[in-house]
């Protein structure tokens, strides 16, 4: 049994009870909707031997509480199995969005949220197409043909026989016939997520979009891709309708007719018989004609199913790590030995740094654009592992730390503000969320935020929209600055975080927050001249190299690069003037 | 709740319009399937009356000769293949019909989706939004061919009818009775499954926001530790989406119990009547005998057409959630007015108000003048409104009252795709799409060249790490995820500078780039600002101190306004703001705040 097939039972697993009534019930239901053709073919027996209606009045009484119970027992069957399907997907879905969650952040860095959508309800409604009523169908259809074999052997045990052996071809035609379509119903389902990506990209930047008037340029991108994916479900299409294992049921069938319309002509069958033959041939073809689209359907769901483990099971270039040791008391002190870095490109960001910020002091990093700032903050939370060298905190590895003593310790303000489409306390409260109202207000207070969130008429329940899009750039950055409070981590890392503040604003946080650093090691990227020369010490970074290290006064009078950096500001004939 | 964009709701006869004009562009493979279902069903009741002449012949008692029974055979082997190959041929024709309906109606969801305002898309979740372009839509794949069931049933169902009205006009009367209670029951059906189904669309879309949500932030839950909380929001939502499609299936399988009981009264309604008719009224047996056996075939078909309308409802559940987003007029931005040539770039704001919600004014009777060409720089706090009026300009949304006139016309009088290519703005929150530095770049500019772009690349200082990489070529990943926040609004501020605007607008545009790269930037803002209008927000003051008019905002009220000069002299908020910026950057304060 291949893999997929496997991992589909074992989600069945999980649900005995329904797996198993629906596997019986959909084995057994067939046998009650066959039941009729017999007595139907004993009517006619009666009729043909010159029977009265009286005669055959108990049989049709029999017909009607089976057709009761098969109605009722079809319903159940059916139903059973759809909520199964459904069961099935919903874990399915689940899991898929446990496995991601928990993949490192080097792993999500090559991963599109069009794509990881797609997957999440394309690929599983696949699945779930295929389970309802693929499973139920293709029991049927052994069943009816099982019923069928019952008829037949009384003609001739090597109808059965023949039967059975057209069964296995059918069933191994089918199967290569799978094969082929395959390949394209993966195809297919890969271009979906193509198109899942293009829309997001483009909902996502929309306003981009606006500003330079590229709407054409967008729709004509979805355009192509849409014409591209639907290609490849018309050809998948056209190849599956073209589903020839039917002709080999079909000629059996038609052998099996032909032999027992001989038959009764010379009179070996009686009629009764035959028309029994004959009418339950029917519901064996029908059944084959049926595998048309549950061959279709199913080697859809084959295909998805195939997408969904593969991703779930995808490799994790670098695994997050955790150990054991809890973090409490350590000191805070945070130590690079030798630490490079690459992202999967290969270029190495960060090349052989070493340096260390003692407890309760405060680092800021500077550098241009691409220099490692953002990559280095991104190591000592240890949401990347260093390639070379060691990172230890209070005398560990990083890596030793178990995650939740470790997380909850260490809090940061990021560059590109992450908020989610929920209220403002939702927002602050993210990585505490049994915190009080008043331990938010108290952070969102430091964070100088609470004056504008109670001006809204909604408060601290007012909902900010996708990424917080209905607050200003400065406001979501202070929701930010609140969240990361709230934590009252000892390590506070602080990325750009404070770039769209105004200088009133930034000052204001500024002395709130004095004191409370004075306790936390603080590592802070920043272009601000002001927070740089207050900081302990400062790291000036290059192309990922160290090119500087030390504190303001040291720097100012070594560094080229610190010197420029002040020199550039202090020069500006304005400034000079407005002080006079 | 999430605030929903509109009321807007779409009736039924214009979703049925909306969804034949997506089908009638691909009326021939409609035709073809319809086709195909004809000779289909005419083959599969031509077959088994082969054998119905063989079983009469045995029963009266004629001995079939081999040679007729082998030529009925193999007319009954070529009766069945020509009925597989019809098959695959109606298979084919619903594979082309599916696909293509599906992919036009998500192109056109898609277009008009992109054409609707921004203040439509602040209301959005962009999960969502994508769950309907590409899921709901999916869910419309049965409904086309549903249209060729349809019409193929209503012609079996008028040709039986016929058939019965030839034999007894009485029965067949009696038999049409049952109309009503069908349609009564598929209608009622119907409507449970609407609702049904778009709970479950809804609740599935809320899975889809969610997982994207989280999935697009994965950086911050990691950080902040919250896998766990995450896991079980998610939970919430994904088991609601599963209860609400147990509901669903309840709906769309209870329909063939019900229909199977409906049957079997109405064979006894025929039995009952026909006996009638045969005892008072002399009708012969043999009709009777007729309209049993033919009862099936003017059943199905019925229970055909209403199994169809119910899915059919199912399916424009979707349909609706569709064009609720898509065809919205309210949502849509304005696109007529007249063509631009050449703007000169003068601004007047006269007695603007705006809110983006009825109770809280943003901006409050602000009036100022731009003369063409000049440097206009909007100071303020955060929140006070000068990321509005940049959204304004770009006509983002439109204002509550007062008016905005752009070379002396209403902003909104201008047609809206030349509007804003002489209009530009680099924004706070830079967003890259997935693709090459080059195809974000000739977003502003798509017949730009090579050497057009290396040049305003090289203005920004951009062209090292570009290099770097596969240069034009370099793979910019989602929402430009592997490039730092620098990196991006450089490139960013050379897209701007490739659409070459009449009136630039620059919303914090260096605001993560370091001192000493803006400075080197500086030279490429100076050409670029050379001879048209610019609006700066900005905290810094260089870009502040060469400013021709300063406005200075409050709470979204206008509260100085002047030069730098001027403004000092005021000793207003701006000479405030000033002196503390003076004071945060000054070697003083350095002094002050080491010791």
């Amino acid at each position: 049994m291949s893999g997929p097939l496997r991992w589909v039972i074992s989600y069945m697993r999980r649900y005995p009870i329904r797996s198993l009534f629906t596997t019986i019930s959909a084995a057994v239901e067939p046998i009650l909707y066959m039941i009729p053709l017999f007595i139907s073919a004993d009517i006619v027996g009666v009729l043909l031997a010159g029977g009265k209606w009286a005669d055959v009045l108990d049989l049709y009484l029999l017909i009607i509480p089976l057709a009761i119970f098969q109605v009722i027992f079809f319903f159940s069957t059916s139903f059973v199995n759809e909520i199964l399907a459904h069961r099935i997907t919903t874990d399915m879905t689940y899991d898929l969005f446990s496995t991601l969650q928990d993949k490192s952040l080097s792993y999500h860095d090559g991963k599109d949220t069009g794509d990881i959508m797609a997957r999440a309800t394309n690929d599983t409604r696949s699945v779930n197409m295929a389970l309802s009523p693929g499973i139920r169908m293709i029991q049927a259809l052994f069943t009816v043909w099982g019923v069928g074999f019952y008829a037949m052997w009384g003609v001739s045990p090597w109808l059965v026989v023949l039967g059975l052996v057209t069964l296995v071809i059918f069933f191994y035609a089918t199967m290569i016939y799978g094969r082929v379509v395959e390949p394209l119903s993966t195809q297919a389902l890969g271009e979906l997520s193509l198109l899942s990506s293009v829309t997001t990209d483009s909902v996502a930047g929309v306003r981009d979009i606006k500003v330079y008037a590229a709407n054409p340029l967008f729709k004509r991108k979805f355009l192509k891709q849409a014409y591209k994916e639907a290609r490849v479900r018309e050809r998948e299409g056209v190849l599956g309708a073209w589903f020839w294992p039917n002709l080999i049921a079909r000629a059996y069938i038609i052998g099996l007719l032909a032999y027992v319309l001989y038959m009764t002509s010379i009179g070996q069958i009686s009629i009764p018989l035959m028309v029994l033959i004959v009418t339950i041939a029917s519901v064996m073809l029908g059944m084959a004609e049926e595998m048309v689209w549950i061959a279709f359907v199913s080697v859809g769901g084959y295909a998805a199913t195939k997408r969904l483990m593969n991703f779930i099971n995808e490799q994790d270039i670098a695994p997050p790590v955790s150990g054991n040791t809890v973090y409490n008391d350590q000191p805070a002190r945070i130590e690079f030995d030798n630490v490079s870095f690459s992202y999967k490109n290969g270029e190495k960001v960060l090349d052989n740094l070493s340096f260390a910020i003692e407890d309760s002091e405060t680092l800021a990093i500077v550098g241009s654009p691409g220099s490692g700032k953002s990559t280095l903050t991104k190591l000592i939370q240890r949401l990347y592992l260093p390639d070379e060298g060691t990172i230890r905190l209070g005398g560990n590895n990083l890596q030793d730390y178990d995650e939740i003593s470790l997380r909850s310790n260490m809090a940061t303000v990021e560059q590109d503000i992450f908020l989610f489409n929920d209220t403002i306390m939702e927002n602050i409260r993210f990585g505490q969320p049994q915190a009080s109202q008043e331990e938010v207000e108290m952070a969102a207070s430091i964070a100088q935020a609470h004056d504008f969130i109670i001006s809204f008429p909604e408060g601290y329940d007012t909902l900010i929209g996708d990424n917080g899009v209905r607050l200003s750039g400065g406001q979501q950055q202070r929701l930010a600055i609140a969240r990361a409070l709230l934590i009252n981590p000892k390590i506070l890392i602080i990325d750009d975080g404070a770039s769209a503040l105004d200088a009133r604003t930034e000052a204001q946080i500024q002395n709130a927050i004095s004191a409370i650093l004075q306790t936390k090691t603080t590592i802070i990227t920043t272009h601000r001249l002001a927070i740089i020369a207050q900081a302990d010490k400062i790291l000036i970074l290059d192309k990922g190299k160290i090119m500087g290290y030390g504190s303001h006064e040291v720097l100012i009078q070594s560094n080229d690069y610190y010197r420029q950096l002040f020199e550039n500001h202090f020069e500006l004939p304005p400034l000079l003037e407005g002080l006079s | 709740m999430t605030a929903t964009a509109s009321r807007y709701k779409p009736g039924d006869r214009m979703l049925f319009s909306l969804f034949w004009n997506y089908v009638k562009p691909h009326s021939w493979q409609l035709l073809g399937v319809i086709f195909g279902l004809l000779v289909g069903v005419g083959l599969a009741t031509g077959a088994p009356l082969l054998i119905n002449y063989v079983i009469e012949q045995i029963e009266l008692g004629n001995v079939i000769e081999v040679s007729l029974l082998t030529q009925i055979i193999v007319a009954y082997i070529v009766v069945n293949i020509v009925a597989w190959f019809f098959g695959v041929i109606q298979f084919i024709f619903v594979a082309k019909l599916t696909a293509r309906v599906i992919r036009d109606i998500r192109i056109d969801a898609f277009s008009s989706i992109l054409e609707n305002s921004v203040s439509f898309f602040d209301q959005q979740k962009s999960g969502d939004l994508t769950s309907r372009v590409i899921n709901d839509t999916r869910e419309l794949a049965e409904s086309a061919q549903s249209i060729a069931y349809f019409f193929t049933s209503l012609f079996r169902l008028v040709l039986v009818i016929g058939v019965f009205f030839y034999f007894n006009v009485t029965l067949t009367l009696a038999i049409m009775s049952i109309f009503p209670v069908v349609i009564g029951f598929s209608l009622f059906l119907g409507s449970f499954e609407r609702k049904v189904s778009e709970n479950w669309r809804v609740k599935l879309a809320a899975v889809n926001s969610n997982f994207s949500e989280i999935m697009s932030k994965i950086q911050i839950s990691k950080a902040f530790h919250r896998e766990q909380e995450n896991l079980s929001k998610f939970s919430e939502v994904n088991e609601a989406t599963y209860r609400a499609s147990i509901k669903r299936g309840f709906a769309i399988f209870i329909f063939w119990p019900i229909t199977d009981l409906m049957k079997h009264g109405f064979t006894l309604l025929i039995l009952a009547i026909g006996t009638l008719l045969v005892t008072q009224q002399n009708m012969p047996v043999a009709t009777l005998i007729l309209f049993l056996i033919l009862s099936n075939y003017f059943y199905w078909p019925l229970i055909t057409i209403a199994n169809n309308y119910h899915r059919f409802q199912g399916a424009f559940a979707s349909l609706d959630r569709i064009t609720k987003v898509s065809k919205d007029p309210a949502a849509k931005e304005r696109e007529d007015g007249k063509a631009v040539n050449a703007l000169q770039g003068e601004i007047v704001f006269d007695h603007v108000n705006f809110a983006y919600l009825p109770d809280e004014p943003v901006l409050r009777d602000i009036s100022f003048h731009v003369r063409a060409g000049q440097r206009v720089a909007i100071v303020g706090h955060t929140g006070a409104g000068k990321s509005t009026i940049a959204s304004i300009l770009m006509r983002f949304y439109s204002i509550n009252s007062g008016a905005v006139y752009i070379d002396r016309n209403y902003i909104h009088d201008y047609h809206l795709q030349d509007y804003r290519q002489s209009v530009s703005m680099v924004s706070q929150k830079v967003l890259l799409f997935k693709g090459s530095v080059r195809d974000n770049l000739v977003i502003a500019k798509p017949k730009a060249t090579d050497e057009e772009i290396w040049a305003v690349l090289d203005a920004v200082q951009a062209r090292e790490f570009i290099e770097q990489g596969d240069g034009l070529d370099s793979i910019v990943e989602e929402n430009g995820k592997n490039l730092s926040a620098g990196q991006r609004q450089m490139i960013s501020f050379a897209r701007v500078l490739l659409s070459d605007p009449q009136i630039l607008i620059l919303d914090e545009a260096t605001s993560a780039v370091d001192l000493y790269t803006e400075a080197k930037i500086q030279d490429a803002i100076e050409v670029l600002l050379q001879g048209r209008t610019s609006v700066s927000i900005a905290h810094r003051l260089t870009t502040i101190l060469k400013s021709d008019i300063i406005i200075v905002l409050d709470q979204g009220r206008l509260v100085q306004m002047g030069n730098h000069i001027e403004l000092l002299e005021e000793e207003g908020p701006y000479a405030e703001m000033y002196e503390l910026y003076l004071e945060t950057q000054s070697a003083k304060y350095l002094e002050t705040i080491k010791h």
